[in-house]
């Protein structure tokens, strides 16, 4: 085995004008396969930033209340119960925290313009420390009547941190309320999720905006920092609230924002509750990912194709070539099979070098532009993030590393195999 | 010519060297695919865009902070600044050779109140007391006045239910103590006796616990709507009619009209049965069983809703159709029960024999509604529904431009408060009477008279019911109040073949001249979103092709490079026999170029024969989103000779490069070397 190693490594050195081209297409699709594998990475996991910062937590208890059929609030009125509920299953190194959900007008001068409202309880929220804010600081929103607003609608309203701006919201039985409150932040650009959560507020000045009463909270959220299985995790939730004799909606792969009308329609008063996992509240936002996910296993097969083509001409036409070297080695008594295994390592050695060089040098390159490189705008906000995110991981590029080596191995079959089809005696005949 | 032969005879003779034709064909295959793909996406997406109101051209203008988007996101309609004169602007447009109409637009957003259960039931008691006094009007007030407290006492329920989410005022208790005053014992002899201040109180202590009934958001595009038929011929009207030239109207888009107005009971029938179409079933659809389960839940309230005649009739309808006996509620119930097996049958039933006893739309042309501003505070401005449209051919019904309707002008700049110049010229007046003069140049009726700040003042009387109390504007226009106020921005539709960007330059132009200041987009960038997603499948087509090509040129390469050194004793002998070095080059490089244009040619005769054999009828697309990108319901892959050459010669200039280096390095070979090489 050792000596067909040598010699197998020996070939491959040998021919170094082809094989060099041969390493630079194995090199490349491994290259290609990790590049676009963190691409994927890197914009999933900043879309579950931006989701998990602004949205939604990990899982999610939230609330629809109905005084009547006609009117629908997002919002649990008694949370203590559903706390107490929930609390026993929370998973360790799960962190829970308080949300509050809502749309409202915000106005400036005469500039309104409209958004989702995100109630916030600024001071057990470090998370939102990754949030990027333009102007201000997003601790003021502790203070109570302050708001935080992303820029595109401060833009609109033309406000500055430390000016007065005006929420209006909607009570339950139709009235208009108003609160004046003072901009303590600028937040910037988010991705998509700019318009999806435009204004911040605390919790407090949330419950004043809706006429909710100081028991009520919008959303539980639970944040873990580990790998947590969401969905088993959202289902026993369910289960649980269930048995604790709570009403609890269906479970359905749809954001809070999509299920207010649907919800409006249906018949029921009283309190629902809804438990979601981040994926759910942001399945609106799952194009994009799955996307790219269509795109890399594609671009996958496409690359495939190419390596096993344009291998299995190279290795034939070496074939051809070697005719005389391989009927040495068979004339010295070399058997047929190790002919075969001698081929075969020779395209696998190969894949397996080149590959592993394409995907070190494309994982090195997206560490390096990761982060660097700035997008424009349209792509950012598709992609979450103001830099192209890239995050190669050592899994990926040790699967690329394989699927190319695999390949190689395949394409390099059928010339093996027509290589020790050869007679000694035809082989040496060539030299002659 | 004989080098050309030399190269054909070669390839002929070496059946290896045809791989690189075969990746030419592959490649050649896959990006034909891929641009007819992209083209009809980047088609459809243009037809929807064009054809739906945005036109070819959009003039803004050009003050604006931001341009013209006919799809906005939560956030709502960009900020335009109105023309100054908008009858010189569409003039000049007018005038630019290929112009074929110009629409003023305006986009946003509304929510309708559909009023509350109890306002309905008070305004049809109200109308039964009305009646000149007899023994039916009696029996008919008799039996009202029994579902009246039915109704009360559930609004009573609702009410101590309140106190679950909301913290509760004085106010509402108060209300909330009139109603149980109300409803002591002998509530039905009491109100027999005295309807009408019963009414009264009901009204105005009662009703607005309710609040103003389900908020409906509308998604609005105001215009003029006879001129807007004319220029966008796919409008189709469903039901009703277009509202006659200079009276004000709305024009429901019939997607949102069925999402909205219909009866939540067929609504879902019809969700169900869209989703069973789709090929899902009740028995392994949650959500379609949670549909029906609703529908069960829902008959209480629909039953209490029904006027006794309606239910009268839709009982003995319920009896035929299940064949036995029963009371309504019962009935209904049990029809409305269903299964994989039963629901075809039922849902042909429910429209046939159910449907003409329902109100199966709460809102319906000639009625009219109330549309508030979504940012608030905004004046309720009550407008006729004239009817419903959709777009032919434009996708399903609830495609985004199928859910948009078509309001007037006047209409919409009255629900965003943006004032008229005829109203701007009287508050100066008014300003300038007051002696205040330059006080406020910028007076507008809307910050002399909106509130900025309002803390839910305690009404001692409920002000208005949203469906009929608000007061607007008169019902018909004129032209000129039209065009004298402010218009944002306006859709410039083309002639077929007048190029958009020669024609926008040449607007420009004119303004220019003329001194006003005007600016354009395209559809693309008018579509917002949709618009990029064009632009983003157009950059990851090339994206795709250019790695592609990469890896057609390594590969053709390479094994050009193998075949050069199979073949030395060859060149060796052509060399030996006079041949030049620049001739030998040219036939090996040939040899790369007939290998690439016959592949790219087969390949994109594959990819042309796959679209037109695999799709030639069009690929179905089911889903509403993707059939607003592709322009219909039906996907065509629409292949270009232009496209499909552009395609070959991309390919043959990929194999040609390929070939440059083994071509080269071929035609190096010393003679005396490749006789020996070839002799041994």
């Amino acid at each position: 085995m050792r000596a067909l190693l040598r010699i197998a490594l020996r070939n491959l050195l040998a021919h170094r004008e082809n094989g060099l081209l041969l390493i630079l297409m194995l090199a490349g699709a491994s290259a290609v396969l990790v590049g676009l594998r963190a691409l994927h990475v890197g914009v999933a996991s900043s879309q579950r930033e931006a989701v998990t910062a602004l949205l939604a937590g990990d899982v999610n208890v939230g609330g629809y209340f109905k005084a009547h059929p006609d009117a629908l609030a997002p919002v649990i009125g008694d949370s203590g119960p559903v706390r107490a509920a929930v609390e026993p299953l929370r998973p360790a190194g799960c962190l829970w925290r308080e949300r509050g959900r809502g749309h409202a007008t915000v106005g400036a001068g005469r500039q309104r313009t409209r958004s989702y409202v995100v109630g916030v309880d600024i001071t057990r929220e470090p998370d939102l420390q990754s949030l990027k804010v333009t102007d201000g600081a997003l601790e003021s929103l502790a203070r109570p009547r302050t708001v935080a607003l992303s820029s595109v609608l401060a833009e609109r309203l033309k406000v500055r941190v430390g000016d007065m701006a005006t929420l209006y919201g909607r009570l339950p039985d139709g009235r208009r309320n108003a609160l004046d409150v003072e901009v303590a932040a600028i937040t910037g650009r988010v991705g998509l999720l700019g318009e999806a959560a435009g204004i911040l507020v605390s919790n407090a000045t949330l419950r004043e905006l809706g006429g909710y009463r100081p028991e009520a909270a919008g959303v539980l959220q639970w944040v873990c920092d580990g790998q947590v299985d969401t969905d088993e995790v959202a289902d026993r939730l369910r289960q649980a609230l269930r048995d604790a004799r709570f009403e609890v909606l269906p479970a359905t792969h749809e954001s809070y924002g999509d299920k207010l009308a649907p919800l409006l329609r249906e018949p029921w008063t009283g309190q629902r509750l809804d438990v979601t996992s981040w994926e759910d509240e942001s399945s609106f936002l799952s194009f994009v990912t799955a996307g790219l996910a269509a795109l890399t296993v594609l671009v996958a097969l496409g690359l495939m194709s190419v390596v096993i083509t344009g291998l299995f001409v190279a290795l034939s036409v070496a074939v051809r070539e070697r005719t005389r070297e391989i009927g040495t080695l068979r004339a010295m008594g070399m058997h047929r099979r190790s002919v075969v295994a001698l081929f075969v390592l020779e395209g696998l050695l190969l894949g397996l070098l080149a590959s592993a060089a394409g995907a070190a040098l494309s994982a090195g390159l997206c560490a390096l532009l990761g982060g660097s490189v700035p997008l424009p705008e349209p792509v950012s906000n598709l992609f979450f993030s103001a830099t192209l995110p890239l995050q190669p991981r050592l899994a990926d590029a040790l699967l690329a590393v394989f699927l190319v080596t695999t390949a190689a191995g395949l394409a390099s079959i059928v010339p093996a195999f027509r290589a020790a089809a050869l007679q000694p005696r035809s082989a040496m005949e060539s030299l002659t | 010519m004989t080098l050309g032969l030399l190269a054909l005879q070669s390839i002929r003779s070496r059946p290896r060297s045809w791989i690189v034709g075969l990746l030419a064909a592959g490649a050649a295959a896959v990006l034909t695919v891929g641009v007819a793909l992209v083209a009809s996406i980047h088609d459809g997406t243009r037809r929807t865009l064009i054809e739906s109101g945005a036109g070819h051209l959009q003039v803004y203008d050009a003050r604006s902070p931001e341009s013209p988007l006919l799809v906005f996101g939560p956030n709502g309609p960009p900020t335009l600044e109105p023309f100054a004169d908008y009858p010189a602007v569409e003039a000049l447009v007018r005038g630019v050779e290929g112009v074929r109409e110009v629409v003023p637009l305006e986009v946003n957003r509304a929510t309708v109140f559909r009023g509350n259960y109890l306002d309905e039931m008070l305004a049809a008691l109200r109308a039964v007391v009305r009646e000149p006094p007899s023994p039916e009007r009696d029996a008919r007030l008799a039996r009202r006045a029994e579902d009246l407290e039915a109704t009360l006492r559930r609004v009573a329920r609702e009410a101590a239910r309140h106190a679950d989410a909301f913290t509760v005022g004085a106010e509402h208790e108060e209300d909330r103590r009139a109603l149980e005053s109300v409803l002591a014992p002998g509530f039905q002899q009491r109100f027999l006796a005295e309807p009408l201040p019963t009414l009264e109180l009901l009204e105005n202590r009662v009703a607005r616990q309710l609040g103003e009934g389900e908020a409906v958001e509308l998604d609005l595009m105001g215009t003029e709507l006879p001129r807007f038929a004319r220029a966008f011929p796919r409008v189709e009207v469903v039901t009703g009619q277009l509202p006659p030239e200079g009276s004000r109207g709305l024009m429901l888009g019939h997607g949102a009209w069925e999402q909205n107005f219909k009866l939540p009971i067929a609504w879902r029938l019809d969700e169900v049965s869209r989703g069973l179409a789709r090929g899902a079933t009740l028995a392994g659809d949650e959500g379609l069983r949670t549909l029906v389960e609703r529908n069960r839940e829902d008959v209480p309230e629909l039953v209490s809703r029904l006027e006794q005649e309606q239910a009268t009739a839709l009982r003995a309808a319920l009896e035929r159709v299940q064949g036995h006996p029963g009371a309504l509620e019962a009935l209904l119930e049990d029809f409305l029960t269903l299964d994989d097996a039963t629901f075809a049958p039922r849902y042909a039933a429910f429209y046939q024999e159910l449907a003409p006893h329902l109100p199966l739309y709460r809102v319906k042309p000639g009625d009219t509604l109330v549309l508030k501003g979504s940012v608030e505070p905004s004046p309720g401005v009550p407008v006729r529904v004239w009817g419903t449209y959709r777009f032919k051919g434009l996708g399903g019904d609830f495609s985004r431009v199928n859910i948009t309707s078509l309001v007037d002008l006047v209409t919409l700049r009255h629900l965003t408060g943006r004032p008229t110049r005829a109203e701007r010229e009287e508050t100066r007046r008014l300003v300038a009477s007051l002696g205040l003069a330059g006080a406020s140049v910028d007076a507008s009726p809307e910050s002399l008279v909106l509130p900025t700040i309002e803390d839910a003042p305690a009404a001692p009387a409920r002000q208005d019911t949203a469906l009929t109390r608000a007061e607007g504007p008169p019902p018909t226009f004129t032209d000129e109040e039209v065009r004298s106020g402010s218009i944002l921005h306006a859709a410039v539709v083309l002639a077929p073949d007048a190029p958009a960007d020669a024609v926008a330059a040449r607007i420009q132009e004119l303004a220019t001249a003329k001194g006003l200041s005007l600016k354009t987009v395209g559809w693309e960038e008018a579509g917002g979103f949709v618009g990029g997603v064009v632009g983003m499948a157009q950059v990851l087509l090339l994206a795709i092709a250019a790695l592609i090509s990469f890896f057609v040129l390594l590969v053709a390469t390479g094994t050009l490079l193998l075949l050069a050194r199979e073949r030395v004793a060859e060149v060796g002998t052509l060399r030996a026999v006079g041949m030049h070095r620049r001739e030998v080059f040219v036939v090996l490089l040939a040899e790369g170029l007939v290998l690439g244009f016959v592949g790219g040619a087969v390949g994109a005769g594959l990819g042309a024969a796959l679209i037109l054999g695999g799709a030639g009828g069009g690929i179905p697309v089911e889903d509403a989103a993707l059939q607003l990108f592709l322009g219909g319901p039906v996907l065509v892959p629409r292949l270009e000779w232009a496209h499909a050459v552009a395609v070959v010669v991309g390919v043959v200039g990929v194999v040609a490069g390929a070939a440059l280096l083994p071509a080269w390095r071929g035609s190096r070979v010393a003679p005396l070397v490749a006789m020996r090489q070839g002799g041994e």
